[in-house]
């Protein structure tokens, strides 16, 4: 992430331009007010390390998504709509910016967009009518879409920031044959067209 | 080892850099064995004849590491901290060449050490050789690499000099790395020049996993 953040002045604004940016290439429309809770999501995370939960002496640590759920499950409705809505975010951050990662785990990247899917459809039910009902709504429909504006973003990032990260970026393409990770890898010279491509 | 040069970022950048090249990650990062200071490195068994000089210590049954990167080399590589870190290759290939070479022999040593297997000095060398020239060509991997990398071939290859205050033994070693690897990286042009980054990742991949014979052998005669 480095890479992405270190020239922004305004966090948010640079999220913005790259959120459009990559939903516009993969004609991802998005409303405006998810647009905004996923600029605030992404300006967050970048900025702090909320994508972690802190332990009893104040460690940092991964909190299991199925952890989270059957804490949601027990919860009363506000608390509920809290925990699922940090499921949501933490699996669509986390599937987004690190599905390499997430590829080599226990459990792959679909348990990621199914967990995340789930808890915002489930929050977009809890939530009064009106409001955020909408942008729960949406972030649920569009999961599986969200998960690859983030990925490109994220890749773009780690190409931009220099051989290794293309590296990492190029090793993820290998493996998976994500069109979305080839179209970052052509657009910066590490691949070449495909008409191009000599034997 | 203690270390005195926290704040030498690219070593950091350079060992993520070849990691990424060779596919693998080594738990020891080099910059928590990086000394800057010269009577430190002497005390360690430096001798203070070049910018950047690999310590080693075989004791308790292991090895004790330091990575000797001098201050006026960290001076200049100072100034593209917060620049791309390709402009480096125009600014001072020559000092981004010599920092890599000390995380190179670090990172070589350190992933032979993992496997049990001794290192001999010209293997060494002539591993520093590829990873400089290929750290760099990576860096301008793209439409106009081939041209790059015939550049860097001239550049790290071919106009070299040595310093005269080298013995025999030593003349010979830097010599003959410089032979061994230039022919390698010859064999790689084809690779560049149709931009098949698999085929690349595959050949320096398999050399470098290669044990010091076979990859002499190797780099020589590609078999």
């Amino acid at each position: 992430m480095s890479g992405l953040v270190t020239s922004s002045s305004s966090l948010k604004e640079f999220f913005r331009e790259l959120l459009l940016e990559a939903a516009a290439r993969q004609r991802v429309a998005l409303g405006e007010s998810t647009e905004f809770y996923l600029v605030n999501l992404l300006a967050e995370f970048a900025a702090t390390d909320k994508l972690f939960s802190r332990d009893a002496e104040g460690r940092r640590d991964h909190e299991p998504l199925a952890e989270l759920y059957h804490r949601a499950l027990q919860q009363e409705r506000d608390e509920r709509i809290r925990t699922l809505r940090r499921l949501g975010d933490v699996s669509l951050y986390k599937v987004g910016f690190f599905s390499g990662a997430l590829q080599q785990g226990m459990v792959g990247p679909d348990y990621y967009i199914q967990m995340g899917g789930a808890a915002y459809g489930q929050v977009a039910e809890l939530v009064p009518p009106g409001g955020f009902t909408g942008v729960y709504r949406e972030l649920c429909d569009k999961f599986r879409s969200l998960v690859e504006v983030l990925e490109e973003i994220s890749a773009r990032g780690l190409v931009s920031a220099g051989p290794a990260g293309a590296l990492r970026v190029y090793e993820s393409w290998a493996r998976t044959g994500s069109d979305t990770l080839e179209r970052v890898l052509v657009d910066a010279g590490w691949v070449p067209r495909k008409s191009s491509l000599a034997n | 080892m203690p270390t005195d040069a926290a704040d030498f970022p690219l070593v950091g950048r350079l060992q993520a850099h070849l990691e990424a090249i060779y596919g693998f990650r080594c738990e020891a990062r080099a910059e928590a064995f990086v000394v800057v200071d010269a009577e430190v490195a002497a005390l360690l068994g430096g001798t203070g004849r070049a910018p950047e000089e690999l310590l080693v210590l075989e004791a308790r049954g292991g090895l004790e590491l330091a990575l000797y990167l001098a201050p006026a080399l960290r001076e200049r590589m100072e100034r593209y901290d917060a620049s791309p870190l390709g402009s480096v290759l125009e600014g001072d290939l020559d000092g981004y060449c010599q920092v890599t070479e000390g995380v190179s022999h670090f990172l070589y040593v350190a992933h032979t050490a993992h496997y049990e297997r001794t290192v001999s000095l010209l293997e060494l060398e002539a591993q520093a050789e590829v990873d400089k020239f290929v750290v760099c060509l990576l860096h301008r991997w793209g439409e106009g690499v081939a041209g790059w990398s015939r550049e860097l071939l001239g550049r790290l290859f071919d106009r070299v000099a040595y310093q005269p205050r080298l013995s025999v033994e030593e003349r010979w070693r830097y010599e003959e790395a410089n032979r061994l690897s230039r022919r390698f990286c010859v064999r790689l042009m084809g690779h560049v020049a149709s931009r098949r980054l698999d085929k690349l990742l595959g050949d320096l991949r398999y050399a470098y996993r290669l044990g010091a014979e076979a990859k002499l052998r190797h780099f020589a005669h590609g078999g």
